[in-house]
């Protein structure tokens, strides 16, 4: 599945494994007694039935909302509070679920596998990134089905019942999979029934794309030490790409005057003047980087948007 | 109806009860439509039993009429069947969780960009993301050979790709590489 994919996956009002056990509801029992109970049935009958079983359809629809509603929170109830593999531990330490990775590039079956059986929806996935970012957090998205605790967002995470959902790595700052002892750590508060989505970079394998692309400029990376806040020309820069070793690709940047948003179209090498200006450069994979380039010098760098500063600066 | 037939019904409906609520749910604005297009397409798949190919590819069977069954609805807006209150008011309890897509300022942008999609590149992306059907499954749901599938897959990413870079939008980021990955499609 691509990224755009997994962003449309968010959009779903339900996933399907939300459903599981509908199929036995009321509702849909009664929907395919209707069915099957075929035509010729006659209808007086059949209302009648259907009108003995709408009291207790009602009073179940209840019960199961409440199971879907509070999700983990209620079906942990008979579950674990603790579960250990070999890609990590959690056990349940002051209300909160407490989970230590030590292995951050395992399968991540094993990771779900680990947080379903204490009844968290917590999921880790491995993207692949650049050497220099193997074992750092690219992202996390956290969705909430109950309310966060009111008042002002807090970087480390949101509180749920007075505690902080935070992920760290034990010692600060080390780089999981990569420093010795380095382990990543997890604080859920028992009471959190929603969602975590944490994509985690795995070093690339040959060929593959890097999900770190904008990171070229970054210090070990293969831009390093490259500096376009303020434009250079594309002859200047490719020479510098070719002194890396490196293959050059180009996209055109288009600005929108209206939204002042972005998009890039590939442009082939043979049609982009040198003296055009490159205003950024994305990691492609190894060995390959990709410059953003108009053909004319723009006033100030499209990819300085106010808060970030421009790349490379 | 003999019991086999029955039978064999009762498994396929069982099977691909909970597909189908999801397709339902996930294209509906309401539990009354989404009710209606779970009934209406087991309904179908009852009077059509004899057609329901074996095994796995009941489901993506079932995904084909469900998509019709939904486009007839839409145009028509078929009136609510009264019989079909029961099952209705079990869906008003699953819309009424909070969707968590609403929650979220950037999700909501994206969703804005995703509606503005034709529909034909919203259906191909959802039944990928939402339904987990690849190229070879699209085809035997929508007809037409997988590679076409492909190519109208490939096309519709790089469009919503595109929208998204040109709305600004990013992702939820923790650090600046957690934005839309605009780049890597390109």
């Amino acid at each position: 599945m691509s990224g755009t994919e997994e962003l449309v996956g968010r959009l779903a009002r339900v996933h399907d494994r939300e459903l599981a056990g509908q199929a036995s509801a009321t509702g849909a029992r009664a929907l395919l007694d209707s069915i099957v109970s075929g035509p010729g049935e006659a209808p007086a009958l059949r209302r009648r039935a259907w009108g003995a079983r709408v009291a207790v359809g009602t009073a179940i629809a209840g019960t199961l909302v409440a199971a879907v509603a509070f999700g983990p929170g209620v079906l942990r109830g008979g579950g674990a509070t603790s579960y250990a593999n070999s890609a990590l531990d959690i056990s349940l330490e002051g209300g909160r679920y407490v989970a230590r990775i030590t292995d951050p590039f395992a399968d991540h079956r094993k990771y779900t596998e680990a947080f379903q059986a204490v009844g968290l929806d917590i999921r880790l996935r491995p993207v692949p990134v650049s050497p220099g970012a193997a074992g750092t957090i690219l992202g996390r998205m956290i969705t909430m089905r109950g309310a966060p605790d009111p008042g002002p967002v807090e970087p480390a995470g949101p509180r749920i019942g007075g505690l902080a959902l935070t992920m760290d790595t034990s010692p600060p700052g080390c780089r999981p999979g990569r420093d010795d002892g380095c382990v990543m750590v997890m604080r859920i508060p028992a009471e959190f029934t929603g969602t975590v989505d944490v994509r985690l970079g795995r070093p690339a394998r040959a060929g593959e794309e890097y999900a770190d692309f904008d990171r070229a400029m970054a210090p070990g990376e293969m831009f390093a030490g490259v500096r376009l806040g303020d434009g250079r020309p594309v002859a200047e820069i490719a020479a510098e790409a070719r002194r890396r070793g490196l293959t050059t690709v180009f996209s055109l940047v288009r600005t929108d005057p209206a939204g002042g948003g972005l998009s890039f179209e590939p442009l082939p090498a043979g049609r982009v003047g040198a003296g055009w200006t490159v205003w950024n450069a994305w990691q492609v994979k190894a060995g390959v980087i990709r410059l953003l380039v108009t053909p004319d010098r723009l006033k100030r760098n499209p990819f300085h948007n106010g808060s970030a500063p421009p790349p490379g600066s | 109806m003999d019991d086999t037939r029955r039978d064999r019904y009762e498994a396929v409906y069982l099977a691909g009860y909970e597909r189908i609520l999801g397709y339902a749910m996930r294209r509906c604005d309401s539990p009354e439509d989404a009710a209606d297009v779970v009934a209406e397409t087991f309904e179908i798949a009852w009077r059509r039993v004899a057609d329901l190919p074996p095994g796995e590819e009941a489901r993506l069977w079932l995904y084909g009429v469900a998509r019709n069954v939904l486009a007839n609805h839409r145009r028509r807006q078929t009136r609510h069947h009264a019989r079909r209150a029961e099952l209705t008011e079990e869906l008003a309890q699953l819309y009424a969780r909070p969707f968590p897509a609403e929650e979220n300022l950037e999700m909501g942008a994206i969703g804005r960009v995703f509606r503005e999609l034709p529909d034909d590149d919203r259906e191909l992306l959802a039944l990928v993301a939402w339904e987990g059907l690849d190229a070879g499954e699209i085809a035997r749901v929508l007809g037409g050979s997988r590679n076409a599938v492909r190519i109208r897959l490939h096309r519709a990413r790089r469009r919503f790709s595109r929208a998204l870079a040109a709305a600004g939008v990013e992702y939820m980021p923790v650090s600046r590489s957690a934005q839309v990955q605009t780049g890597r499609s390109l």
